[in-house]
């Protein structure tokens, strides 16, 4: 099995354009960030001005339109299936994981074998080949055994080269791992914003009934489910004190 | 320094597969020695501790992500000179700038194979052997 390695001639030259350059001016080792030009920041300035009056303004009618359908259900809805959503993409994460763990114990064993049958061979090899000069050469047998040896060696060789295949390809847990957790913090902040929203559009009546410990946004820790189950519960606190 | 072969390698990965990938892959190239660490904190703690001659860190972790750790190790007389090779799913160029300025010695991009991992360790101790008999 081949996959495309993404280390492209490309990439090596411009790590290694930049690293000489580096090295050659002998400047501290720090990042340097490039300073905006004035003429992009002014146009970049009216923009995000632009924008933001059109947040605001959206942000408005949506909270107009909140109260006049009653604080949707909907919204209720939505701030409940994320903490689902989290716990199912953790159940993912945990299965992948275990189940690279469990590939990688097992290529871990069988390298073991291959240490130990390739020494034993190679222990048989030479004590034929001492045997046969002086004693037993006109058997046949002798030659027969280390032509067979010789191909196990280099099975071997091909199948410890198959088990490194087998074991790389096991990343793929931190690369799509990587892209969970991804989705989980964004799903978490998309929750606490929704939170927010709900507690914003809450009457001034309720609002002592919500507990401000609440706003500090939900615990992001894909290994941590007993924190997703607080959190679940705390938001299913808020709803059910701000009558949902 | 040592013979290669002897040479310490720290892996830093906060995924452990990911660790014991690159492990295993150093063992096969034969570099038998070396512990892990799963962020750029506990990295930092173990350079502090023990004598190592290299560290092979991935860029994306909490706590302490692979730049900060990279500056830290760039940061500290009694490690800087320790090469630190970038091993990392982030392809963005920004990001390889950033490395090769910051002090990395080399950067690997995921997934890679043996024969890329083999080719840049190859590449760095080569270097510093040669910076040492200069």
């Amino acid at each position: 099995m081949q996959f495309e390695s993404p280390n492209t001639e490309d990439l090596d030259a411009l790590f290694e354009s930049v690293a000489s350059a580096q090295t050659a001016t002998t400047k501290p080792p720090i990042a340097t960030v490039s300073p905006i030009r004035p003429s992009e920041a002014g146009g970049a300035n009216v923009e995000a001005f632009d924008v933001f009056q059109r947040i605001g303004s959206i942000t408005r009618k949506l909270h107009d339109a909140l109260h006049e359908l009653g604080y949707d259900k909907q919204i209720s809805n939505a701030v409940n299936s994320l903490p689902d959503a989290r716990t199912r993409l953790d159940y993912i994460a945990r299965l992948t994981g275990d189940a690279a763990d469990k590939v990688l114990n097992t290529v871990d064993l069988l390298q073991q074998d291959h240490e130990q049958m390739a020494i034993v061979a190679e222990r048989l090899k030479s004590a034929i080949t001492s045997a046969s000069s002086t004693t037993c050469s006109e058997s046949g047998l002798s030659s027969e055994m280390l032509v067979f040896l010789d191909q196990h060696a280099e099975m071997g060789a091909r199948q410890r080269a198959h088990l490194t295949e087998i074991m790389l390809a096991q990343d793929f847990h931190d690369l799509t791992g990587q892209v969970i957790r991804k989705i989980v913090v964004v799903a978490a902040t998309l929750e606490e914003q929704l939170v927010k929203l709900l507690l914003d559009a809450t009457p001034p009546d309720r609002r002592d009934r919500v507990e401000t410990t609440w706003l500090n946004g939900p615990v992001v820790d894909t290994k941590g489910r007993s924190d997703v189950v607080t959190n679940q519960a705390q938001v299913d606190d808020l709803l059910e004190s701000l009558g949902f | 320094m040592s013979q290669p072969a002897d040479l310490k390698f720290l892996i830093v990965d906060d995924f452990s597969t990911m660790r014991r990938i690159v492990r295993n892959l150093l063992k096969e190239i034969g570099y038998a020695n070396a512990d892990e660490a799963e962020d750029g904190v506990a990295a930092l703690a173990k350079l502090k501790g023990g004598s190592f001659d290299f560290v092979v860190s991935d860029i994306n972790m909490p706590n302490m992500n692979g730049f900060e750790l990279l500056a830290q190790i760039k940061a500290d007389p009694t490690l800087k000179h320790i090469p630190v090779l970038m091993v990392t799913a982030e392809a963005k160029k920004e990001d390889i700038v950033t490395a090769a300025q910051a002090g990395a010695s080399g950067y690997i991009v995921k997934p890679f194979t043996k024969a890329t991992l083999e080719e840049k360790l190859q590449k760095i101790v080569q270097r510093i052997q040669t910076a040492q008999a200069a």
